[in-house]
């Protein structure tokens, strides 16, 4: 064999086993049969694409999950997505349920819908019956300004599960820029009670005075299996404190995790979480606020995995459940705690896992049907947008300058004034900025100049001003001394050229006025 | 003009009269602000009066629900914010954005920035924005139909430094209160890179992160009549009794402050003296606001006695509230003063921060914070039995 053909060889090895890697993981569509996919487009141009199929335990379950924003392409977010346990215990302590693994979401528990439940939307069918609920609704997570404002729209995805006396629908939200909010809401009706009013553990209730009816906490926990962009084994995923500093200053920590990691919330430190694409500064990811913690459920001694709040874990198809996982998987671990066992997550496909929780305390209401109460959390893009969601939507006309003169001030003068002035005809806010100003002036956002003038100079100022949507750039000379002494200058200081003109200008007055006929015969000449 | 004590006591006798006489009270002529009402087709409603100004954005007062099958009921007094803290992370104290120099200004309401109703004219120029939405299904039992609801939402905006603060109240049709404060607007920018600000990667801006503390001021009115009182729950896990969760519930009897206790579910019962009230849930409390120079700030509640000039948790200066000599700051205000015999007033704060990315150049997508009021034994059962 030649060396030509060993080097054909290898490159034939080499594009296939690219070619392989970018089947397998830089699918940029869902890939599933039609009746399982739903592909919704926004009027901002975004899109949402994703699979799904109910399963007997946990019924919903998401995957090949695609965003597209206004103008990209579409971007892989998940590999899957679902809710993996749903933990209630009570205040009395004689019972608690995990009722995804002891029960299940689907099948049987799986509630038939019809149009009272859909009013607004879709049916789809899970099997035989219509059991899944899409719409699309707008809420106020877009933006305002002093001149416009936009609602984001959102793709509602719904189903609900009759577990006991307990409803519970069980939402993922999708909006048109990006985030996404997993959820459950918890209706139906109050599930224990004691005869023993004198419990400490509920409330008796209006019109029932021989009943107690028992607090309980609802802990869920979702499993995220992120694959961002083209490759699912380079997602970065880190940990963001603030730390208040001796003079009053909030400094950033930022932890890149290395290894498997369960993490607690901390109020004070303001942490969320990141996930990122690659480790590029420039990447873009998602993020994890807990702003719904004002509830938080623990119980370490029983079940050691809910003292902490945050799971990250290497990607393994047998980990389903927080909770009693090994029910289902015996060959695997038990809970999401025992799945964070110190592995290394470079390289790797990595799973998040999130809880949120909701103490009831029952009330009179809940008889005796309970409205619902929703439980869900945000994950939010990081710039995976080039700027705010659905502001290139709207119609604009950009800023005019008024009048900008020349201006000359003496040194040392005091310069105080709303100098830097333009119109908006769609009336948006508008903001200045300035380059080249002369030394000691400061242009303010609000087109005030402040200061004194230090330096003697003709100065090229260069000033823009910007609506919400574009910018416009004009500039103007600004001497500081005498007009007569001066030369145009572009920073505050003489430039070269300039330096060369002065001095070229300085040599011909002084040829001149020693020589002042010189210019008659010049002209004569 | 504002509210003084003598006018809400009138306020109180004309709706306590009027409530005798039919079946929506509300339409007591309203002591401060514009009337409004809103009515579902359960036979729910809200009425109340709103105004807004630069010293509150939107201030509601006379809140009173009807619940389908019930009379309409007094909830709140009044409401509205009481202080916006941004802490810029570069500096050393946070700033108040109201009652400050270079106040905000009430942002005109249009078509272009309001999806709902125009309302609360000055002149030509709308102040509220008035929407009326499909909650998501609002309870479900087995195969029983689903029960869909809406809510009405009232909003307003101020604007200061580029920084736009839309402070909305939204009032559900079963009877819930979500009181909410968005920031958006023009980020300010830094002019080079700094450890306290983001530098985006699509637009090469630095934007400095902050964080912000808004608190609501709740001065509640259940039921008209006697004064209302406040109870703190609490479910202290007992790890030596069995993992047990007992209930404590324990009367505020005089002005204190307070933290949300997460681990224990803390949370706060306005009641009035035949048992009716509404819960201060706080499960959207993620992050507590520490730090501060102000002490008041570092925590989530504090309850004070009525008065009516004790009116912004920080800058309650007199120059702003011009008719008793009253503290400046909550830290005055909260002083151990007894609550018997007065009608307690509920400040709720909480705090989240900016962390700035691509998505909020050139304006800030929404940064949102909301917390809920539950009715709480408000009616002996769910009042949409009826209509089922």
């Amino acid at each position: 064999m030649s060396i030509l053909t060993v080097v054909r060889w290898i490159l034939v090895l080499i594009a296939f086993s690219g070619s392989a890697m970018f089947s397998a993981t830089a699918t940029a569509q869902p890939n599933c049969a039609a009746e399982s996919r739903i592909t919704h487009n926004f009027d901002n141009g975004s899109q949402w694409d994703l699979c799904w199929e109910s399963r007997i335990r946990e019924n919903l379950v998401l995957s090949d999950i695609h965003f597209t924003p206004p103008g990209g392409e579409p971007f892989k977010v998940l590999a899957s997505a679902r809710l993996s346990q749903l933990h209630v215990a009570y205040d009395d302590s004689d019972v608690t349920y995990n009722d995804v693994t002891q029960f299940g979401l689907g099948g049987s528990y799986l509630t038939t819908l019809d149009n009272t439940d859909c009013p607004t939307g879709r049916l789809l069918d899970v099997q035989t019956r219509p059991a899944l609920c899409l719409w699309e609704t707008r809420a106020d997570n877009g933006h305002l300004t002093p001149s416009r404002g936009a609602t984001a729209a959102s793709l509602n995805l719904f189903s609900v599960s009759q577990v006991g006396a307990y409803a519970y629908v069980v939402n993922w939200k999708f909006y048109d820029d990006g985030t996404f909010e997993p959820g459950v809401g918890a209706t139906g009706a109050l599930q224990r009670s004691s005869d023993n009013t004198e419990l400490p553990f509920g409330r008796v209730l209006q019109g029932d005075p021989d009943t107690l009816w028992l607090s309980h906490t609802h802990t869920y926990y979702w499993r995220l299996d992120f694959d961002l962009g083209t490759s699912a084994t380079d997602d970065v995923v880190s940990e963001l404190r603030y730390q208040i500093d001796e003079s009053g200053r909030r400094n950033l920590n930022t932890e890149v995790f290395a290894t498997e990691q369960a993490r607690i919330i901390d109020p004070a430190a303001h942490l969320l979480w990141r996930i990122m694409d690659n480790a590029s500064a420039t990447a873009p990811g998602y993020q994890f606020e807990p702003v719904r913690n004002g509830h938080r459920f623990e119980r370490k001694e029983v079940e050691p995995y809910t003292e902490f709040d945050f799971f990250v874990t290497v990607g393994n198809d047998c980990e389903r459940f927080a909770s009693q996982n090994a029910r289902f998987n015996p060959d695997c671990l038990n809970h999401v705690l025992q799945y964070v066992d110190g592995q290394s997550i470079e390289g790797e496909d990595v799973v998040l896992w999130n809880r949120v929780s909701f103490h009831h305390t029952p009330r009179s209401e809940d008889q005796r049907h309970m409205h619902t109460h929703w439980d869900d959390f945000s994950i939010r893009p990081v710039n995976l947008l080039k700027g705010t969601s659905g502001l290139s939507n709207l119609p604009n006309t950009p800023p005019e300058f008024a009048e900008l003169p020349d201006k000359q001030t003496p040194v040392g003068e005091l310069v105080h004034g709303d100098m830097i002035k333009a119109t908006d005809t769609d009336d948006d806010m508008l903001s200045y900025s300035g380059t080249g100003l002369p030394p000691g002036l400061e242009l303010r956002p609000d087109g005030h100049v402040h200061g004194h003038t230090t330096t003697a100079g003709r100065y090229t100022v260069q000033v823009s001003v910007r609506d919400d949507h574009s910018e416009v750039q004009r500039s103007f000379n600004w001497t500081v001394g005498n007009p007569d002494e001066q030369t145009s200058t572009s920073s505050g200081g003489l430039s070269s050229v300039g330096l060369l003109m002065l001095l070229l200008s300085y040599s011909i007055n002084v040829v001149f006025r020693r020589y002042p006929g010189l210019i008659g015969r010049m002209s004569a000449g | 003009m504002r509210l003084t004590a003598q006018q809400m006591l009138l306020a109180l006798v004309l709706v306590m009269v009027s409530s005798g006489n039919t079946a929506f009270a509300a339409a007591a002529p309203c002591v401060v602000g514009t009337p409004l009402t809103q009515s579902f087709a359960s036979g729910a409603s809200w009425s109340l009066c709103a105004r807004t100004d630069e010293q509150h954005g939107l201030e509601v007062s006379q809140v009173y629900y009807r619940a389908p099958g019930d009379i309409s009921r007094s909830v709140l007094g009044i409401a509205h914010i009481g202080q916006i803290l941004m802490h810029y992370h570069d500096e050393e104290l946070p700033r108040a954005q109201i009652n400050t120099a270079g106040m905000p200004r009430t942002l005109t309401m249009t078509a272009n920035n309001c999806s709902g109703t125009l309302l609360l004219n000055k002149g030509t120029d709308a102040t509220l924005c008035s929407r009326v939405e499909d909650n998501r299904i609002t309870a479900k039992y087995a195969q029983d139909p689903g029960l869909q609801s809406q809510r009405w939402q009232l909003s307003s905006a101020l604007q200061r430094e580029g920084l736009v603060w839309a402070i909305s109240i939204a009032f559900r049709e079963d009877g819930q209160i979500t009181p909410g404060l968005s920031l958006s607007g023009r980020a300010r920018l830094n002019d080079e890179p700094s450890d306290f600000a983001a530098t985006l990667p699509n637009s090469g801006q630095y934007l400095p992160r902050a964080t912000i503390l808004s608190t609501w001021r709740m001065s509640f009115n259940l039921d008209d009549g006697a004064p209302d009182s406040v109870q703190q729950f609490e479910f202290e896990l007992d790890e030596a009794r069995g993992n047990r969760r007992p209930m404590q519930v324990t009367e505020l009897g005089t002005e204190s402050l307070a933290v949300v206790k997460r681990t224990s579910f803390r949370g706060w019962r306005i009641i009035d003296p035949v048992g009716a009230g509404y819960y201060l849930d706080p499960s959207n409390s993620g992050f507590s606001f520490i730090g501060s120079a102000y002490n008041w700030a570092r925590f989530d509640v504090a309850l004070t006695a009525f008065k009516s000039c004790e009116r912004y948790a920080l800058h309650n200066s007199a120059s702003f509230v011009n008719e008793e000599r009253c503290g400046a700051s909550l830290d005055d205000f909260v002083n151990g003063e007894t609550l018997a015999g007065a009608q307690p007033v509920l400040w709720f704060s909480q705090s989240r921060t900016l962390n700035p990315t691509n998505e909020h150049w050139p304006v800030i997508s929404h940064v949102h914070q909301s917390f809920t009021l539950l009715p709480f034994d408000w009616t002996p059962t769910s009042p949409f039995e009826l209509i089922r």
